[in-house]
């Protein structure tokens, strides 16, 4: 088992940590800079005053300060952030498949999920953690804190893959507990059915969540390359096997392949949210730094 | 039914199980491979799994169809309407041509049987069409020895039907046919034909030997593609023929001392009287009488000539028929060899010997062979007996004699009996 420090992939967040992860939609928040807050005018818990900086609503500065001191501060509250993220990982047992490059799809994706909360938390947003197979094992609210973030990666490590995966009703759920709009990042290979999963994604988009589609795929599953007779064994249930002449079903594989891929692409179209897919043979450093710049630019 | 050309590639049928083999192998071969996106796999087993399975079944069925098909092609099956029908454009035809060559296919003056067989032989052979065997055989060679090659240039077999001609060898038809028909079994092309010529003599037909013509009606039963069978009679059923049948000596010694008589049979085996035919008794190539005789249709008669030789050894005899109505000569003339002698010695062995002239069994039989004229002292007869004791057997050379005769001898030695046994067998 890696330790905490060990997810966090150095190299990679090198290359990562100068880049931002911007909202596209309203987040619930009341503080400056990136993201535009969709309150006005009611109030939630005090906690201190903060120097008025370019950028924050003029509604927020208190002018009573402002007579005394003459100088401009704006209220801070309780949960005041910039964003609020919730990192979905998928740990059911297809995230399990190690193809030819030896390493598992789940441990490609608690790299990106760990490397994305350490970016989130560097920014001064906050991220929660849902981990999930057939069943939701661990649901973090979002924190900005340092602490949490060691928390987040912690639970990360400690969290190995197994079980059926049961991803669309499991975001459904979500999409009705998480109560203030905000990020929803997926981290998943996704394999779901895709008119449920289509019905989980219009949950999120009815709430005003804004999701982000992180699918990781191992590139045999992209390629299907095999030319033997097999007896696939599921990962996720040792009793499901299908016996077949692998290279005479492999055009049929990618068809079936590609038409899931596209309509999950015309679903996310559809909803506004981005589908980034991440083949395990590829850094994902590389991937997702061009998709957040692409973003950003946006 | 369907008769096939090569049925020793039967076996090849048997390949027909190679792909359900390999079909067979290859499911065992299967790889264990763990997989997450079993949903892809699964929406295709529901699409297609059925149809794959009927399509790997169909896959198969094909395979081993063709395999089958290759196998039976190979095996090269003929429909039995084509292989017993009459010819056809494509149906090609093994033929087995077997031709009479016995001697009396020479009747005739100038256009005898077997020129006649040579004509409708090479007719035949006109109207065979290329692709077609032919395997030449003749009644005096078939059946002995491995059968001639099979041609198909058919040149070759008309260069081979006019160059032969017949032979003075004993013929067996059976055995011919059967040849023949053994032949026609080895064969490839889908139909078989056996034609034989001949002037149907009775000679050489062994119509009583049942058990042959039951092996050859065997034959033609057991036949994978039952041959067409031509009998094709190129003579007269009985010509005009006359023959001396065979010379009979009236002794089984001659000798220089008294005449011999030669019984000579003559016989008329056509259909029409033959009168006053001639014919000369010879000794030694010179003629010595001529007689003529008149033999009825399908009669014979039987000529006694009388003749003594002079000198002792090797003489031949013979006999001439003459006849200007005969169509074959090649049985007109007869030869027999004749061993003559002027001495026979016969040893005469008494078990109980007396000195005494008529004493004893010996003495009267002695006497009996060779009896004495007082009145010539020249005069003598072949036979030359000696007498002699049991107890000299053992020192005679018993090939000095012709005869032995044991008169009252109780037992002889070991030895003795040996000698004996090899004197009789040498022909005493």
């Amino acid at each position: 088992m890696p330790s905490p420090i060990e997810v966090l992939d150095h190299h990679a967040l090198q290359r990562v940590s100068k880049l931002r992860l911007v909202a596209r939609t309203v987040v619930e928040s009341f503080i400056t800079g990136q993201h535009r807050s969709v309150y006005k005018g009611f109030s939630v818990e005090f906690a201190q005053h903060r120097e008025y900086a370019r950028g924050d609503e003029i509604r927020h500065i208190d002018w009573k300060v402002f007579a005394k001191s003459d100088r401009l501060f704006v209220k801070q509250y309780e949960e005041e952030t910039n964003l609020r993220a919730t990192i979905c990982l998928d740990a059911s047992g297809s995230m399990r498949y190690a193809g030819a490059s030896g390493e598992t799809k789940f441990s490609y994706a608690r790299k990106v999920a760990a490397a994305l909360a350490y970016l989130m938390t560097n920014q001064s947003d906050s991220v929660g953690l849902v981990t999930f197979d057939s069943q939701v094992r661990k649901h973090i609210p979002p924190r900005s804190t340092t602490a949490h973030l060691s928390n987040l990666l912690k639970i990360m490590v400690e969290t190995e893959p197994g079980n059926e995966t049961n991803l669309a009703p499991i975001l459904h759920d979500l999409g009705g507990q998480l109560k203030r709009r905000g990020l929803v990042i997926v981290i998943s290979d996704l394999f779901a059915n895709i008119e449920e999963l289509s019905h989980a994604l219009a949950h999120f988009h009815h709430q005003r969540h804004e999701v982000i589609l992180l699918q990781v795929l191992d590139p045999h599953e992209i390629n299907f390359p095999f030319d033997t007779v097999a007896e696939f064994r599921s990962l996720e249930n040792s009793t499901h096997r299908i016996k077949l002449d692998a290279a005479r079903v492999r055009k049929l594989y990618i068809e079936r392949f590609e038409s899931f891929t596209q309509r999950l692409r015309e679903i996310c179209h559809r909803f506004h949210f981005d589908h980034l897919s991440l083949p395990t043979d590829k850094p994902f450093d590389t991937a997702l730094s061009q998709y957040l710049n692409h973003r950003r630019g946006r | 039914m369907f008769p096939l050309l090569n049925p020793l590639l039967l076996g090849g049928l048997a390949a027909v199980g190679a792909p359900i083999l390999i079909h067979l192998l290859h499911r065992s071969r299967v790889v264990p491979r763990e997989w997450g996106a079993m949903m892809f796999l699964e929406e295709l087993m529901a699409e297609r799994a059925k149809r794959i399975r009927l399509h790997e079944l169909l896959l198969l069925l094909v395979r081993a169809l063709l395999i089958a098909c290759l196998a039976l092609g190979m095996m090269r099956p003929v429909l039995q309407s084509a292989a017993s029908g009459v010819r056809a454009p494509g149906v090609h035809t093994s033929t087995a041509l077997l031709m009479d060559n016995s001697y009396s296919m020479n009747a005739g003056h100038s256009r005898t049987a077997w020129i006649e067989a040579r004509e409708q032989a090479l007719k035949y052979v006109d109207t065979l069409q290329r692709g077609d065997d032919v395997t030449v055989m003749f009644t005096s060679s078939a059946g002995k020895g491995s059968p001639p090659a099979a041609l198909y240039d058919l040149d070759r077999v008309r260069e081979i039907i006019r160059t032969a001609t017949p032979r003075y060898e004993r013929t067996d038809i059976p055995r011919a046919l059967t040849a023949a028909l053994q032949k026609l079994e080895n064969q490839h092309n889908p139909r078989r034909e056996m034609v034989f010529f001949s002037d149907m003599q009775a000679a050489g037909w062994n119509l009583n030997d049942r058990a042959r013509w039951s092996f050859l009606s065997n034959t033609v039963k057991s036949s994978r593609i039952p041959p067409n069978i031509v009998l094709a009679q190129v003579a007269k059923a009985r010509p005009n023929n006359l023959a001396l049948i065979r010379i009979v000596p009236s002794r089984a010694v001659v000798d220089t001392y008294t005449p011999v008589v030669f019984n000579i049979t003559a016989a008329n085996e056509g259909l029409e009287a033959a009168k006053d035919v001639a014919v000369t008794f010879s000794v030694d190539g010179a003629p010595k009488t001529t007689r003529n005789v008149d033999l009825p249709p399908g009669g014979s008669e039987v000529l006694a000539f009388e003749h003594k030789f002079e000198t002792p050894g090797s003489h031949y005899v013979s006999c001439v028929l003459h006849s200007a109505q005969d169509v074959l000569p090649d049985d007109n003339e007869l030869f027999f060899s004749v061993a003559v002698v002027d001495r026979l010695p016969v040893l005469l062995v008494d078990g109980d010997h007396r000195e005494q002239a008529l004493a004893s069994e010996t003495g009267f039989l002695r006497l009996a062979l060779s009896p004495r004229n007082d009145n010539d002292p020249s005069w003598r007869t072949v036979i030359e007996p000696t007498v002699i004791d049991t107890l000299d057997l053992r020192d005679t050379n018993f090939s000095k004699y012709r005869v032995i005769v044991l008169a009252n001898v109780a037992a002889l030695p070991a030895s003795v009996v040996s000698d004996l046994e090899r004197f009789v067998i040498g022909g005493g």
